[in-house]
């Protein structure tokens, strides 16, 4: 099989799922007995401007027929309008999404090489006392929920013992979240919390498994350094499963984000979905579910894709 | 050719080196204490959950050990009380979810053909969704009962121990007591139950301590996120979201709650990781 | 959700207002003051930027004349102003408003001169055809205005005089229109106006941008009336999704001002020295609402005995750290006519349960109810009236509290709900009676077109023209609502905000509105 093939497979099969998710989506929102239109008009439901308000969202259609003009409308690009805000979806999320890009991509950039390097060498100095007391703090912290970890890290550091940083982020109109450094960092910190455990103990197993196969010792064998034996042979060979972790927690960052978003009242997309749930936001709700499971599905396909890259082995099967 | 007996002594022999582990230990001990603390803890609050004891957000009140929380209430009551509905929801969830997990892994294993791709495909496309997500979807949607939170958390355990059991399945039904099984005439059903799902127990005893884990966790946190059956009743992730507040002037009402969930999470991550390096010698990820 | 805030004013005794100092006091305050001292004046300093924090979600909008939440109510205040509004002592003004005088000619015939010169956001100098248009805004049942005006003034009671006067011809005798017109949503906004349109008015600070959950900036309206004011350059809207990030930002000095400080964290904010509480109470009410004609609730003895079985100084302990007053189901604190029957509210158990008993409740039996409530809506009162209910009773009554994700949605717009909790800002007797009976009919105590007294009594009253007299029916009404109402109403809460040492021009006075009536539309506030 050819590796062009196999990226069509995946890419096939990504694009079911996401349109099955699209469709248990929009059946678990809009056809629940909730009516949106109450919802919007609140206290100012009357008969007659609920029948109205109804006919202008298409509630009075056919279940089926709301699916396929929204899926139709978002495959156009066209999200819809937020109830509440009457914003376009994309218009009111699109620097919300930035904010959490961010916090994401620090998160990632942050916690990817700490993770690997602490795997690494949580490897080459297997069962020492530094693996151990590192294997028992990873597991430890794998165990706890972001919304504990979150709120240990305000108790420490920004209320009760420590007043060194802010507990909740504030950030000016159209400021990037930059701006705002000392905000950013015990979110930042509660996410990279969350991801190191997963990826440098995937990283720890790989690369014990690497090092104990037969071409690192043929390698070691055969003179070449053990400098090099780590960089140019162990190294690279361990990173595969890497991939498939960190794609994993790349999108747990998105699932993450929800929690750790509204703990420190971040503007993201997180903020966006919780704030949206409260208020029955259907269109909202919608988009960021849709775009939350393609984040998902999106980040396995690359991940997929890379450990076949990086992997000699797996490369030369699909030759 | 493996016997039945074998099979047996095999998922003893996991137990014991699995004990042998000092943090199998650890874990449950520290999960024992847990455990305990929410099951007998009631029987020794000195006030009910919701008993009015002095002015809300008061650390010293005569009477109490932590003071009283946001709404006047004894954090100490609060918290002996606060264990039992988090372990009994993430207990039924893990249960109801294990179960139904390992019989379509299984099922999966066995059958092949159209049903077989049928039950991975639907477990990879529920995969691709975050569980939290799905659970404040539901929750968010219809209400905060008991049975939805305890479905929201089903919904996202089935599929992912169903792959793992699948995975492990597959390998025994390819093993030779199944095909003489068959040759004797044995009920599918009477295979599925009797012969394949003994032989993944120590697989399945992973998968049950890793999700009753993430169970108490997504439970906790859709608790902190405001969704609880009961809005007045002492919950451990209620108690956190309610505290945070006024966690100046009265810390213990999270502090308390939050050691507990911990304590929780990591016994029983020590466990589940004393079994997986037993059963597989390699460390495990969070979604699979 | 929609509230008005005005007080009862004494119609009869003068026909012409014009101005603060031209009112007589003709409504004493009924046992509110202020707790703290006036700050000692200092010249205001000009310039700087207000940051004003407060909870909000999407949910947010901007109508210069309809609001659903406190957000919503502060960026109205920032933009618009009405005809008049309410003074120092609650009598209505025209000092602030846009109006020059107003002339009672009648219970039902009202003649308003406007002021002069007054320039809308825009540019555009505001005239006549602008203050029919918003009012016909107001009072058209089918335009998205205030409720509850459309019953006492339609369209065609609005009559153009000259270029600066026009006249309001009532549908029917109305003793408290001062008090209505003076509600700060009833506002003058230009010709064409909509809450999609550009958002003109003539208050002292314009619209820049909005975005809403997060917040919205205003900049200072150059040409605004009232010269020399406002001080600031512009304000800022912070909205938080809580009030403990709220606080915290104040706290952290990330914002000047956060507006609605819950009960529980005044001690927080007061540990800081840089801060400043403002406390005040002018009657705001938390009732429990029990629909008298749905079971268990049409059995009188029921909603006399859930009366009287709460102990209401330990409600207020529980709920509201001690920060208000006890009530006594009577509403409105502040109108001359509070508790004219001089009813109290005793906590009699005993007699509760007896009542219960000869309801046919036992403890083989007790009577269940849901009561419903929402973040928005006071969760600490429903959870510390039932806690109470249910231990007093001794398993005779069981009270669960049900905050549904969808409180606003199925549970409070469906009849049939049951018991919930609600809120009301300060409002005259007879104006928050005629949001009861017309407006939201919560209890279900007199419907229209009902032969119930209540009602027959409240439009006696709208139409009695000699104060004694209406007195006499108001007293009526409560000792009818006394007994038969379904409002527990335990306590006036106390309406608490906080701002930074920094922020001047606020002062701890009883107020209708948060943060010292949002400092007459900020214009009295600067930044020292």
């Amino acid at each position: 099989m050819s590796i062009f093939k196999f990226v069509l497979r995946r890419l096939a099969f990504g694009l079911g799922a996401l349109i099955a998710i699209s469709a248990a989506i929009f059946f678990v929102t809009q056809g629940l007995p909730a009516d949106p239109a109450k919802t919007i008009l609140g206290r100012d439901a009357t008969p007659e401007n609920l029948e109205a308000l109804r006919a202008i969202l298409g509630l009075d259609r056919p279940l089926l027929s709301q699916y396929f003009g929204w899926l139709t409308d978002v495959v156009r690009g066209d999200f819809g309008t937020s109830f509440t805000t009457q914003m376009s979806v994309s218009t009111y999320l699109g620097p919300r999404f930035g904010n959490s890009l961010f916090i994401m991509l620090i998160g990632t950039i942050v916690s990817i090489p700490i993770s690997l390097l602490l795997g690494g060498y949580m490897a080459l100095k297997r069962d020492s006392l530094f693996d151990s007391s590192s294997s028992f703090a990873t597991l430890v912290f794998a165990a706890l929920p972001e919304f504990v970890m979150g709120t240990g890290l305000i108790v420490i550091f920004a209320t009760t013992v420590f007043q060194w940083f802010p507990a909740v982020v504030f950030l000016d109109e159209g400021a990037a979240p930059w701006s705002d450094p000392m905000g950013v960092v015990l979110p930042i910190t509660t996410l990279v919390l969350g991801c190191i455990p997963y990826v440098s103990r995937t990283m720890r197993a790989s690369m014990v498994e690497v090092l104990e196969s037969d071409y690192i010792e043929m390698a070691r064998l055969k003179g070449v350094s053990e400098r090099n034996v780590l960089l140019r042979h162990a190294f690279p060979n361990a990173l595969g499963p890497v991939f498939q972790v960190s794609a994993l927690n790349i999108a747990y960052l998105v699932g993450g984000a929800v929690i750790v978003e509204r703990l420190f009242n971040y503007p993201g997309v997180g903020s966006a979905l919780t704030d949206a749930i409260r208020v029955r936001d259907l269109p909202v709700i919608q988009f960021l579910s849709l775009l939350i499971g393609s984040v998902y599905v999106l980040t396995n396909l690359i991940a997929d894709v890379a450990t076949v890259l990086v992997t000699p082995r797996l490369r030369t099967t699909l030759k | 050719m493996s016997t039945m007996a074998e099979e047996v002594s095999k998922k003893t022999n996991f137990l014991a080196s699995a004990w042998k582990m000092h943090r199998a230990k650890i874990g449950f001990a520290i999960t024992l204490v847990v455990v305990a603390l929410a099951l007998v803890g009631p029987f020794f609050a000195p006030f009910t959950a919701t008993e009015f004891v002095d002015m809300p957000n008061t650390v010293e009140v005569p009477g109490t050990f932590f003071g009283t929380d946001f709404l006047g209430q004894d954090v100490w009551s609060r918290f002996l009380l606060g264990g039992r509905s988090i372990l009994f929801l993430g207990a039924m969830s893990t249960i109801i979810g294990v179960l139904m997990g390992a019989m379509l892994g299984v099922v999966a294993a066995y059958v092949k053909g159209a049903l077989n791709s049928f039950i991975m495909r639907t477990f990879d496309i529920v995969i691709a969704f975050p569980g939290i997500l799905w659970a404040l979807l539901l929750v968010s949607m219809l209400g905060s009962s008991s049975f939805l939170i305890i479905l929201a958390t089903v919904v996202s355990t089935v599929p992912r121990v169903g792959r793992i059991i699948y995975g492990a399945a597959v390998a025994v039904v390819e093993r030779d007591f199944v095909s003489a099984a068959t040759a004797i005439g044995e009920s599918r059903l009477r295979i599925v139950f009797r012969e394949i799902l003994p032989n993944t127990t120590s697989t399945l005893l992973v998968e049950t301590n890793l999700r009753f884990t993430y169970s108490i966790g997504g439970i906790a946190s859709l608790a902190f996120l405001g969704f609880t059956s009961d809005p007045t009743g002492a919950n451990w992730g209620t108690m956190v979201q309610e505290n945070s507040s006024a966690i100046i002037l009265q810390p213990w009402g999270v502090i308390l709650p939050v050691i507990a969930i911990a304590l929780l999470t990591i016994g029983t991550g020590l466990i589940g990781d004393a079994f997986s390096r037993v059963s597989a010698g390699i460390d495990r990820g969070r979604n699979d | 959700m929609e509230e008005h805030d005005d007080f009862i004013i004494d119609v009869s005794r003068r026909n012409f207002v014009k101005g603060a100092g031209a009112l007589a006091a003709g409504l004493g305050l009924a046992g509110f003051s202020s707790v703290g001292a006036y700050a000692a004046p200092m010249a205001p300093k000009k310039g700087g930027t207000l940051k004003v924090g407060i909870v909000g979600g999407t949910d947010d909008i901007i109508d210069a004349q309809y609001l659903f939440k406190l957000a919503d109510v502060l960026r109205l205040n920032i933009g618009w102003e009405g005809l008049m509004n309410f003074d120092n002592k609650f009598q209505p003004s025209t000092e602030h408003g846009l109006a020059e005088s107003v002339e009672v000619k009648s219970l039902s015939k009202y003649v308003i001169k406007m002021k002069k010169g007054i320039e809308f956001h825009n540019g555009k100098t505001m005239n006549m055809n602008d203050v029919i248009f918003s009012w016909q805004r107001l009072v058209d049942p089918k335009l998205p205005g205030t409720k509850g005006l459309g019953q006492y003034l339609s369209p065609a009671g609005l009559k153009k005089i000259d270029a600066n006067t026009f006249e309001m011809n009532l549908l029917q005798p109305n003793a408290d229109w001062l008090t209505s017109i003076s509600q700060y949503a009833n506002t003058i906004v230009p010709v064409g106006y909509t809450r999609n349109g550009p958002q003109v008015g003539t208050g002292p600070f314009k619209l820049k941008s909005f975005t809403p959950g997060v917040e919205s900036t205003h900049v200072r309206h150059a040409n605004y009336w009232d010269s020399g004011k406002p001080y600031l350059d512009g304000v800022r809207v912070i909205n938080f999704s809580s009030t403990d990030a709220l606080v915290n930002a104040l706290l952290a000095g990330q914002i000047h001002a956060a507006v609605g400080v819950p009960a529980a964290l005044v001690p927080v904010v007061k540990k800081n020295k840089k801060m400043k509480v403002i406390e005040t109470s002018a009657g705001k009410i938390a009732p429990i609402v029990l629909p008298i004609d749905e079971a268990p609730f049409n059995d009188k003895r029921v909603r006399q005995a859930l009366r009287m079985i709460i102990d209401r100084k330990k409600i207020i302990k529980q709920a509201l750290s001690g920060r208000g007053t006890v009530a006594n189901d009577d509403f409105s604190p502040l109108d001359a006519n509070y508790n004219a029957n001089g009813y109290v509210a005793k906590q009699d158990v005993p007699r509760a349960l007896a009542l219960l008993k000869a309801a046919g409740y036992s403890k083989s039996n007790p009577l269940k109810f849901t009561l419903w409530t929402g973040s928005d809506n006071f969760p600490e009162v429903a959870k510390s009236f039932a806690e109470q209910v249910n231990s007093l009773s001794g398993g005779v009554a069981k009270v669960e509290v049900g905050i549904p994700s969808d409180y606003w949605d199925t549970k409070y717009m469906a009849k049939n709900v049951g018991a919930y909790t609600t809120y009301w800002n300060p409002k005259p007797y007879l104006v928050q009676a005629g949001q009861m009976l017309d407006v939201y009919d919560e209890t279900h105590l007199a419907p229209k077109g009902s032969n119930n007294p209540y009602r027959k009594w409240y439009e006696q009253a709208l139409a009695e023209r000699n104060p004694a007299k209406r007195r006499a029916l108001v007293k009526k009404m409560q000792a009818y609502h006394n007994v038969n109402g379904g409002y527990i109403v335990p306590f006036f809460l106390n309406v608490i905000d906080a701002h930074s040492t920094k922020v001047q021009g606020l002062e701890q006075r009883p107020a209708s509105l948060n943060l010292d009536t949002f400092g007459m539309h900020f214009k009295r506030v600067w930044l020292a």
